[in-house]
């Protein structure tokens, strides 16, 4: 009796279910994570970034070739030293409460990252050589930037979503209600946080651009990856991403098309060059001759990526031509004498490569849940174990993992870590590799070459790109040689966008709707 | 009570700092300078002396604050407070279902032992034990959701129902829970079953039944009326003991079916070292576990009176 109850009532419920439609004028996003917050200033997650990217505007676009394209700028101008940069504002501009944008919220905006007491981690993009960059309003339209020395990642850096001063002259700009209720001048205006289940954007009818066709935008958060496939499947999300084991499943899919491009992002195994070992370079070419980066690529990603050799990514302007880097093929035998060559014996017994009576041994980390990293370092241990080399695999919780490398000591107390970074529209990399930020600093491998050092500076102080590039390549050069970190592969990435949705924009690292305004869905 | 929650919440705060890592170290970009790590720190409060940092803390739990959280800046109390509601309804009924479908499966385990529905009961009750729930969640999503298209993969409710009647809300809300349900019930009803079973035999098997049946009392009668209530004992104090449990959440659940639920409150600071979001949680379920077992020491009581104060 009771049982035939609750299967009747559960049928109620199921009959419930009709086929799920995704809802007309509006666009269903996938979010991977709760957004932290919706205060440009205060977040670096991606969740945050996507939603906030609505909602404000800031100097600059970045279009689908990676070029920067004026948003909220008529023109800017660059004084001959570098040194002052001149912004004209559009006139237009209002913020969604109606209020115009004028030079005093840039001028707010700035001054607030620079202040001591926000939460930013932004702050020393404005701090050049121990001096903050200074910013003077000209007139309602024009702000000038008086930077210390030239400096060419400031307009990369200083391009942020941009605060409305009359909403938070007087608040805590770490606590206040603005950052879950934020007020911008972008495309799409907020309307509605539901915690951990969905953010509501709709239209912004006066937006400065063009107004957007598209009424309303819903955002949903769906942490696991392989729910939100299974939402896009079933028309309840508009896009997401996909893992290249399930290309096959849906390449052919009535429902949605799935693009492919590459992203901003590398994929390495970081050497630490205080390892009595691991300092002496030609060991590191013996590694790097044992690794076949094609067969990681064709075993973790399916083969949906690329082998890197740099730390750079094929889409960035400053990606040098191939013949220019150095490059460590797959080559066991040259491993081998390498080894040979270095001072080390192979014993027969253990199958391992000895020197003073101690093998070849070394433990690399990686973060614990990273399924693509923690099969990367497996089939890595593999190839050397074929050369004779033995290096165990430590998982460690990322903010463990974080602690052992950022810990400001000389030297560290790891031995190699697999890792990714993702570089940004930006090829300033001083922090990764200038001698300078070791200890302290992400150069957590302590990597120190004076000509790398010098380059990273004058890159830094250059402003035309065609003469920065010549900089890049020499950096790009002496790191492919050094080899301090086993670049290993730049993923592709897979996304999934149904085919109702129009207006894309070329697949790109920047993503497919650089131009959100252009984005509509047909019926 | 209060010098016991004092006592867990120094041990908690102490062993959360000596976890490596701190909020800051989240931050791994390389835009950002070491600089503003160490300000950072400093505005948060971090760089002072623990016993200093865990003073403050309690100076302001006693006046009903629990601080803000280090990765959202909202008031601590409010992210809680935003998902209880979720995480209750499903705890609450996956609890009160379990419940109702392993009392039965139980005493029937127990009354024929070793017989054939009791060994059906047992492997498939095992079965679902042992089946991943990642994975048992992920199938059931394939076949009810893509396959038959009978639930809505995941979330709560849907966004275009915000402002229907608290029916169609109720309705909407009651449709997506129903797989994650089934997903948590099938996980947790050997458990409780393998409880029942074992209460009822040795029950059963105790002289004042015997001599029940002896006096031709029925078997209906025996089970229901002098069995259950004897058994049910320990299971009182299972219920006092799951009560935390119920505002715990289900963090696996919860990732795989986006349910805005506590468990990923939870694991997301722990992961995060938001030490406020942390200690909130932390507070809430120790009053909860001490609360619980004082409500099973009462609930012993007016089931066994030879049980006295």
């Amino acid at each position: 009796m009771r049982t035939s109850f609750l299967l009747a009532c559960f049928l109620c419920v199921m009959t419930l279910g009709c086929k799920s439609e995704l809802p007309k004028e509006t666009l269903v996003l996938h979010l991977g994570a709760e957004p932290s917050n919706l205060n440009p200033l205060l977040t670096i997650d991606t969740a945050s970034s996507s939603v906030t990217d609505l909602i404000f505007s800031s100097f600059f676009r970045v279009n689908s070739d990676l070029a920067l394209e004026p948003e909220l700028l008529e023109k800017y101008h660059i004084s001959e030293d570098g040194k002052v940069y001149t912004f004209y504002l559009k006139k237009n501009v209002t913020f969604h409460d109606g209020h115009p944008l004028t030079a005093e919220d840039v001028k707010f905006t700035y001054d607030k990252i620079l202040d001591p007491k926000t939460n930013t981690v932004r702050r020393s993009n404005f701090i050049i050589d121990q001096h903050p960059v200074r910013f003077e309003v000209v007139d309602t339209y024009t702000l000038k930037a008086y930077l210390p020395k030239p400096f060419s990642p400031f307009l990369v850096q200083c391009n942020m979503g941009i605060l409305p001063k009359h909403l938070l002259e007087k608040e805590d700009i770490n606590k206040a209600s603005f950052n879950r209720h934020p007020i911008g001048s972008g495309p799409f205006k907020f309307l509605r946080w539901e915690s951990n289940q969905y953010l509501t954007l709709s239209r912004f009818d006066s937006f400065f651009l063009e107004k957007p066709k598209l009424k309303e935008i819903i955002l949903k958060i769906i942490p696991d990856q392989n729910t939100a496939q299974i939402a896009l499947e079933n028309a309840e999300l508009d896009e997401a991403s996909m893992m290249g084991k399930d290309f096959d499943r849906y390449k052919n899919s009535p429902l949605f098309n799935v693009y492919r491009y590459y992203g901003l992002v590398y994929v390495y195994m970081g050497l630490n060059l205080k390892h009595p070992y691991l300092k002496d370079l030609a060991v590191r070419k013996a590694i790097a001759h044992a690794v076949n980066k094609k067969g990681i690529i064709d075993g973790v990603l399916k083969g949906f990526g690329l082998p890197a050799d740099i730390p750079s990514v094929p889409a960035l302007w400053s990606y040098p031509k191939q013949e220019a880097i150095t490059s460590y093929g797959y080559d066991p035998e040259e491993s081998k004498r390498l080894l040979t060559e270095a001072g080390f014996l192979w014993n027969k017994k253990t199958g391992f490569f000895e020197k003073n009576g101690r093998p070849f041994e070394f433990t690399l980390l990686t973060n614990k849940g990273n399924k693509d990293r923690e099969k990367a370092a497996e089939v890595i241990q593999q190839y050397l174990k074929q050369v004779g080399i033995k290096m165990n695999i430590q998982l460690m919780e990322w903010s463990a993992l974080l602690k052992v490398l950022n810990e400001p000591k000389d030297p560290k107390s790891f031995d190699a870590a697999l890792l990714g970074w993702s570089v940004g529209i930006e090829p300033d990399s001083y922090a990764i590799w200038h001698s300078s930020e070791y200890p302290k600093g992400f150069n957590f491998i302590g990597y120190q070459n004076p000509v790398v050092d010098k380059e990273l500076v004058l890159a830094r102080e250059e402003v035309n790109q065609e003469k920065r590039k010549v900089h890049y390549q020499k950096i790009y050069q002496e790191i492919s040689q050094d080899m301090p970190y086993l670049f290993l592969f730049f993923p592709e990435t897979l996304q999934g966008i149904n085919r109702r949705v129009k207006g894309l924009s070329k697949p790109g690292p920047a993503g497919m709707m650089t131009r959100i305004e252009s984005i509509y869905v047909t019926p | 009570m209060v010098p016991l929650l004092l006592g867990i919440t120094f041990l908690s705060f102490l062993l959360m700092k000596a976890t490596p890592g701190d909020p800051t170290q989240m931050f791994t970009d390389p835009t950002i300078g070491a600089k503003d790590l160490i300000q950072l720190k400093k505005n948060l409060g971090l760089d002072q002396p623990m016993l200093v940092q865990y003073l403050k803390w309690l100076q302001n739990v006693v006046q009903g604050n629990f601080g803000y959280s280090f990765v959202t800046g909202q008031p601590v109390m409010s992210m809680i407070l935003d998902r209880l509601p979720a995480t209750l309804l499903l705890s609450i009924s996956s609890l009160c279902l379990t419940l109702i479908i392993t009392l039965p499966m139980g005493l029937i385990s127990a009354y024929k032992a070793d017989g054939f529905w009791d060994h059906v009961i047992t492997f498939t009750s095992f079965i679902g034990m042992a089946l991943p729930t990642f994975w048992l969640g992920l199938m059931l999503m394939l076949l009810f959701s893509i396959g038959l298209n009978w639930m809505p993969s995941s979330g709560f409710l849907s966004p275009h129902l915000l402002t229907a009647s608290f029916f169609q809300k109720s309705l909407d809300i009651l449709h997506h829970m129903v797989l994650p349900l089934i997903t948590l019930l099938i996980g947790s009803l050997a458990g409780l079953t393998r409880y029942y079973r074992f209460g009822v035999l040795h029950v059963l098997s105790q002289d004042y039944i015997k001599a029940a049946r002896a006096r031709g009392i029925s078997e209906g009668k025996i089970l229901y009326k002098h069995a259950l209530k004897n058994a049910a004992l320990p299971i009182l104090t299972l219920l006092g003991l799951q009560l935390p449990e119920l505002i715990g959440g289900a963090f696996v659940i919860e990732y795989l079916f986006a349910w805005p639920g506590m468990g990923k409150l939870g694991v997301d600071a722990v992961f995060a070292r938001d030490y406020p979001v942390l200690m909130g949680t932390l507070v809430m379920s120790s009053v909860l576990i001490l609360l619980g077992s004082l409500l099973a020491d009462l609930a012993y009581q007016w089931a066994d009176p030879r049980i006295q104060s």
